[in-house]
């Protein structure tokens, strides 16, 4: 039977760098309320988190990051990318929480990156979605929050994705746990402490592409440093 | 805790924190740079008798594992040990040798020959580490490193599985991109490893150094299934494998398949890999891989066309050749020094500068063995007839005294010739040594550069960030648009206005720009505030890390910045050869000069003295 082969552009950094690659998205909420000290620690984290990330010369090699933003409207802020030339963008907060747009635009990113790496046989852990809000979203009446709420539980059930949802001060959380994953609910960032936020993250992310996890079970450390425990 | 002691009592200062891991942490040590101290976390000690069981093999392994050579203790009791003394590793992670990027950073030089003797030797160090009945147990990327030699050490060796006194003393790690298959899912605390699982790893490691850094259980998958690695480790599903086994990988691109190896190598590979590999011993032993690994080493031939391709003579074409040809990269790139900064060998680059010449001025001494000149001939004729006239000593002093007063007017302007010559001898060298001063100090500089070019990197990378800055600005503004944002002054009509003119973002506004646009002075200044609130915005980390095709931009213009440095050097060398020669020439026909005006000055003394003993009588 004639068949279409899609054309796909490998880039010459997949060839240059076989490792297999853990990627991650942070999804990040810019909405008007998040304006002021809540941006500016964001912004700073993000900043430590690739660091942090560059100073591992395996998770160097292997975690990517994509980074999508929502306020106003959705923004692939800076696709998939090593960390190495990973440039942390700096948020400023205005507009609406279109998040369930936001978590559909991160799995298409995801999905564009992976045809990527099979492509190139390059091997790859779970990727990782990273969602940060501190509101609650202004499109739960749109197809979109269907789809995300759909997209999310199925790349879960299906091992397909890691999803992580932390809410920020007064985010609703009853809304966010219905996008997370049932066996992983959301958790409250302490205060601002979006260092400490990323800081577990990046180390996560050095475990999971290098040393020691669980052959069967993933093993994260816990995230008693920045999350606190009164959800 | 800054100090510990050693079994033999001896105390020990912390230096430089080295690295800090889920074990422990490591320290150099501030008296001696061979070896390293590693203080365990309390709740992760190994146990002494492990550790001392290890510690009586550190000098067999020494070239190949650097066990611990001592107990580490916090007081002189000895009571408890806190730590071990290792021996300390140079080179880089093994990694940073497969990986075809890394490579030419950390290994510039490193050819195909280089990663095969890098793999013989590895498989050497795990043979000799098995002869001593240990397992290494924890096999992975990070413990192993390659010196520039291309020689191996196996390092973190408190983790290895040894037997004692009939003990076993298990290794309790491993991680799942380099643990057997067999082993995966099993609680790897206490439980007791074969070599049969080492040779798994080894295996792998070989095999990434041979096929550019890919993973043998990485590739195109076969279904939609996604395999995580640990998963086609554990299915066997070895990529390169025959084809006619549909496993549920297939080879990736960009990658030299199997059959440009011997078959020997091939079946090695296949036996490490599939399924019948967890039978014990069923995967080739280290000494098995080092036979064939030497002999592959033998049979090597450079392609014709770059002579940096190395591959296996029984191979049909030249593998990197053809994965150049299929994807557009050269992992062996030709030597090109346009784009690697290699550190130069001292030998050929250690130039010295030629000088400065220790000239001084001509200071003659004085002439001897100098001969008196004979007087001039007494007068004759009548002016002889006259000579009974004079007492002998007036008649003398007479007829001698033109002669007398010539030799010492001689004496005088032979002085002063002397000292005229001397100055010009003097300014030649004033002249001289400011300007080799001057040229020399030029040359160092350059010879400095050109045994160090990561100065000149340094310096190429910061002129980099200034241009990397504006361009970052430049792409940073363009995402500001001026249709998108409340601007001052700025109207639907303007905007139109600005549109036609080219000008649709924060980037396109310049004071230039806006005049084209003709808008008036207040709108003009409206939009640059606007810029420049833009700009406030932006954030530029200089010590950020670049992006590799930044980092390769730097490398070249490095290397072109070194090239020009290059041929200026060898014109300034040339000039201070000439400048040393020229004053060197001119200096010995002022010496010749000076000598022999003072050969005349002493002869015309000598005659003077003598005239006067003949006046004298």
């Amino acid at each position: 039977m004639p068949e279409q082969i899609p054309y796909i552009d490998i880039p010459v950094e997949i060839y240059d760098n076989p490792e297999p690659r853990c990627p991650c998205v942070l999804l990040v909420d810019t909405s008007g309320s998040m304006s002021g000290a809540p941006v500016n620690a964001l912004n700073d984290g993000i900043q430590q988190f690739q660091t942090e990330l560059i100073q591992d010369p395996i998770a160097q090699k292997r975690v990517e990051v994509a980074v999508v933003s929502f306020g106003n409207g959705v923004d692939t802020v800076c696709d998939f990318t090593p960390v190495t030339s990973f440039l942390p963008p700096r948020f400023e907060a205005a507009g609406a929480t279109p998040m369930g747009a936001a978590v559909v635009q991160a799995i298409s990113l995801l999905e564009e990156r992976k045809r990527i790496y099979r492509s190139a046989g390059l091997a790859y852990f779970r990727p990782w979605i990273f969602l940060i809000t501190d509101g609650e979203p202004t499109d739960m009446h749109t197809h979109y929050w269907r789809q995300a709420v759909q997209l999310v539980h199925e790349g879960e059930s299906s091992k397909k994705l890691l999803f992580f949802g932390v809410g920020v001060q007064n985010a609703n959380f009853s809304t966010l746990n219905e996008l997370c994953p049932p066996n992983r609910q959301a958790l409250k960032l302490r205060g601002l402490s979006f260092g400490e936020l990323f800081k577990w993250l990046s180390a996560s992310l050095r475990q999971v592409s290098s040393a020691n996890p669980g052959a069967t079970q993933l093993n994260l450390p816990p995230p008693s440093s920045w999350a606190s425990i009164d959800v | 805790m800054s100090s510990c002691f050693d079994e033999s009592r001896t105390q020990f200062s912390f230096g430089e924190k080295l690295a800090s891991g889920g074990e422990g942490v490591v320290w150099r040590l501030q008296s001696t740079s061979e070896y390293l101290v590693k203080i365990y976390h309390s709740n992760k000690k190994a146990s002494a008798e492990k550790l001392k069981a290890l510690r009586s093999k550190s000098a067999a392994l020494k070239n190949c594992a650097m066990m611990p050579i001592s107990l580490a203790f916090m007081d002189k009791n000895l009571q408890s040990h806190i730590g071990i003394f290792i021996p300390y590793a140079a080179g880089h992670d093994i990694h940073q040798l497969y990986g075809p990027r890394s490579r030419l950073q950390y290994f510039p030089s490193a050819t195909f020959k280089f990663l095969v003797r890098a793999a013989c030797n590895l498989a050497a160090a795990f043979e000799e580490i098995h002869d001593q009945g240990i397992i290494i147990g924890d096999v992975n990327e990070q413990n192993i490193k390659v010196l520039n030699d291309a020689t191996v050490r196996i390092i973190d060796c408190d983790s290895f599985q040894i037997t004692h006194n009939s003990r076993t003393f298990a290794s309790n790690v491993g991680t799942p991109l380099w643990t057997a298959p067999e082993l995966h899912g099993k609680d790897l605390n206490g439980l007791v490893r074969s070599r049969n699982h080492d040779q798994f790893g080894l295996a792998q490691l070989i095999f990434l150094l041979l096929f550019a850094g890919r993973y043998p259980f990485a590739g195109i998958p076969r279904t939609n299934h996604h395999l995580q690695p640990e998963e086609a480790i554990r299915q066997h599903a070895f990529a390169f494998a025959p084809e006619h086994l549909k496993l549920p990988l297939a080879p990736p691109p960009g990658c030299p398949r199997m059959d440009v190896l011997p078959e020997n190598l091939q079946k090695a590979f296949l036996r490490s890999f599939m399924s019948d590999s967890i039978r014990e011993n069923a995967r080739p032993a280290a000494g098995e891989w080092r036979r064939l690994l030497a002999e592959l080493a033998n049979e090597l031939v450079a392609c014709q066309r770059n002579s940096n391709h190395h591959f296996w003579k029984g191979a049909q074409f030249c593998p990197w050749c053809s994965v150049a040809r299929e994807v557009g990269i050269d992992y062996f790139p030709p030597s090109n020094p346009t784009f690697s900064v290699r550190e130069p060998s001292t030998s050929s680059n250690h130039r010295i500068i030629p000088g400065p010449n220790p000239f001084t001025q001509t200071i003659p001494q004085p002439v001897t063995g100098l001969n008196p000149s004979p007087l001039p001939p007494e007068p004759s004729g009548w002016v002889k007839g006259i000579k009974i006239l004079f007492s002998s000593k007036s008649w003398q002093h007479g007829w001698l005294k033109p002669h007398l007063d010539q030799l010492r007017s001689t004496v005088q302007s032979s002085e002063s010739i002397i000292l005229k010559l001397q100055s010009d001898q003097r300014s030649i060298i004033s002249t001289y040594r400011s300007e080799f001063g001057a040229l020399a100090s030029k040359l160092k500089s350059m010879f400095e550069d050109l045994n160090q070019p990561s100065n000149v990197m340094q310096r190429e990378m910061a002129a980099y960030a200034k241009i990397r800055m504006e361009s970052e600005l430049s792409t940073f503004l363009r995402k500001f648009f001026i249709r998108g944002s409340s601007i001052a002054q700025i109207g639907p009509a303007r905007r139109a206005t600005l549109i036609s003119f080219g000008i649709e973002t924060a980037a396109e506004i310049t004071k230039i720009s806006l005049r084209r646009a003709e808008l008036p002075t207040n709108a003009r200044d409206s939009l640059l505030e606007w810029r420049k609130s833009c700009e406030a915005r932006f954030k530029f980390d200089p010590k950020r890390a670049m992006s590799p095709s930044q980092i390769d931009e730097v490398k070249m213009l490095t290397s072109k910045t070194m090239d020009k440095i290059r041929i200026e050097a060898t014109a300034n060398e040339l000039k201070i050869n000439t400048l040393n020669n020229e004053a060197a020439r001119r200096l010995r026909e002022l010496d010749v000069e000076i000598r022999r005006v003072a050969l005349r000055r002493d002869q015309a003394n000598l005659d003077v003295d003598n005239v006067l003993r003949v006046l004298k009588g």
